[in-house]
């Protein structure tokens, strides 16, 4: 299955990170955006976007908020969404597990974390 | 009998003014006290003022400072990346040559093997041939390059990855400046005149906005990404064991 990932975080370094993570471990296809209003401006502008992968903090809209309007959308409420933050604490994982993200990644990552959250939640849809 | 009356309540009355002036003798040093303290106070208050004005108006540069050494990182950050795409893309050419020679020289070891069936009865030609072949060796060397290319794109990637290191110092400074932000609205609340008759209190606190869009993780910090992100996954492992319905309880 070929996957389209939208990264969204308002660190112009930490989207270069990622999208140079997600090459590495043999994902090319992907979009960017800079907070929660622009990425779903993305999203509604591009239907075959398959996977998430956003910050918490955010300007504007932030991660969390993020994740409650994709879970409230008719149309790509069942897109998967890994959270990578770096927010660490419990009471902010459990926040974001009720908001239904479908894993959590924490700041500094390896590409190798990376890649074996995104197979662990595709073996799960 | 007025007059003794008169006499008796003059008498208290001295009585009174004798006691008056014995109090006041008590409390005239203390007030005298008061004055030169409030004298003394006066230079201390104005200094306090200047202080808390001269601090406040340095405010606004230091949150800029912090700002311009966020976007100065960022653009650093930005020309390392691109310089370690550079060296990534230089390790994939390289590892192309690599397989581009390795083929041309396979085909040469192929040319020399037929030369030598075709020059047997020449030793010196076979013996120049076999001299040749003996050149042949990047096959050889083929795995010691290629785990050397391997470890620059390794290091590459750990460059890569150590430079988040950029998101979470601006995360920090962010919670520096929105608390620098907070303490400039403190302080300009405790500002005052202070004229001959009263000290009046200038509270300029309004026109300063504490930012609402706190965007910044204040606890962010480059630890040890093994064990946090081992502790994060033993508490949605745990969390697996709670119902949805438990945890949607927990945030409302």
């Amino acid at each position: 299955m070929s996957l389209k990932f939208l990264v969204v975080d308002d660190s112009v370094t930490m989207r270069r990170i990622v999208a140079n993570s997600l090459k590495g471990i043999g994902y090319s296809d992907f979009l960017e955006a800079g907070d929660g209003k622009e990425a779903l401006d993305v999203l509604n502008a591009n239907a075959d976007i398959t996977f998430v992968i956003t910050d918490w903090n955010m300007p504007n809209m932030s991660g969390l908020e993020l994740v409650k309007a994709i879970r409230a959308h008719a149309t790509y409420a069942s897109v998967p969404i890994l959270m990578v933050t770096t927010r660490g604490v419990k009471e902010d994982i459990m926040e974001a597990l009720a908001a239904k993200v479908n894993n959590y990644v924490v700041k500094p990552f390896t590409p190798v974390i990376l890649k074996e959250k995104i197979e662990q939640i595709l073996a799960s849809q | 009998m007025n007059n003794g009356n008169d006499l008796e309540t003059l008498g208290s009355k001295l009585e009174d003014l004798k006691d008056l002036f014995s109090i006041g003798e008590k409390i005239i040093p203390g007030i005298q006290k008061l004055v030169d303290f409030i004298h003394e106070m006066a230079p201390m208050l104005v200094h306090i003022n200047n202080s808390i004005e001269e601090s406040n108006s340095k405010i606004p540069k230091a949150t800029d400072h912090i700002s311009d050494v966020t976007s100065a990182t960022e653009l650093a950050t930005t020309e390392i990346l691109d310089l370690i795409d550079a060296i990534s893309a230089s390790t994939f050419e390289l590892t192309d040559i690599l397989t581009d020679v390795l083929g041309k020289e396979s085909e040469s070891k192929s040319i020399i093997s037929e030369l030598s069936k075709l020059l047997t009865d020449n030793p010196k030609a076979t013996k120049l041939l076999e001299k040749l072949t003996e050149n042949l060796v990047i096959e050889d060397s083929k795995a010691q390059i290629t785990e050397i290319l391997g470890k620059v794109q390794m290091d590459a990637t750990n460059i890569a990855i150590a430079l988040q290191v950029q998101d979470i110092t601006t995360q920090q400074l962010s919670a520096v400046n929105h608390l620098i932000i907070s303490v400039q609205k403190r302080l300009s609340s405790l500002m005052f005149e202070l004229t001959d008759e009263e000290i009046k209190v200038v509270d300029n606190s309004d026109e300063i906005e504490v930012p609402t869009d706190t965007n910044f993780d204040m606890d962010a910090s480059f630890h040890n990404r093994k064990s946090s992100q081992n502790d994060v996954d033993n508490i949605i492992s745990e969390s697996n064991n709670t119902s949805q319905d438990e945890i949607d309880k927990l945030f409302g």
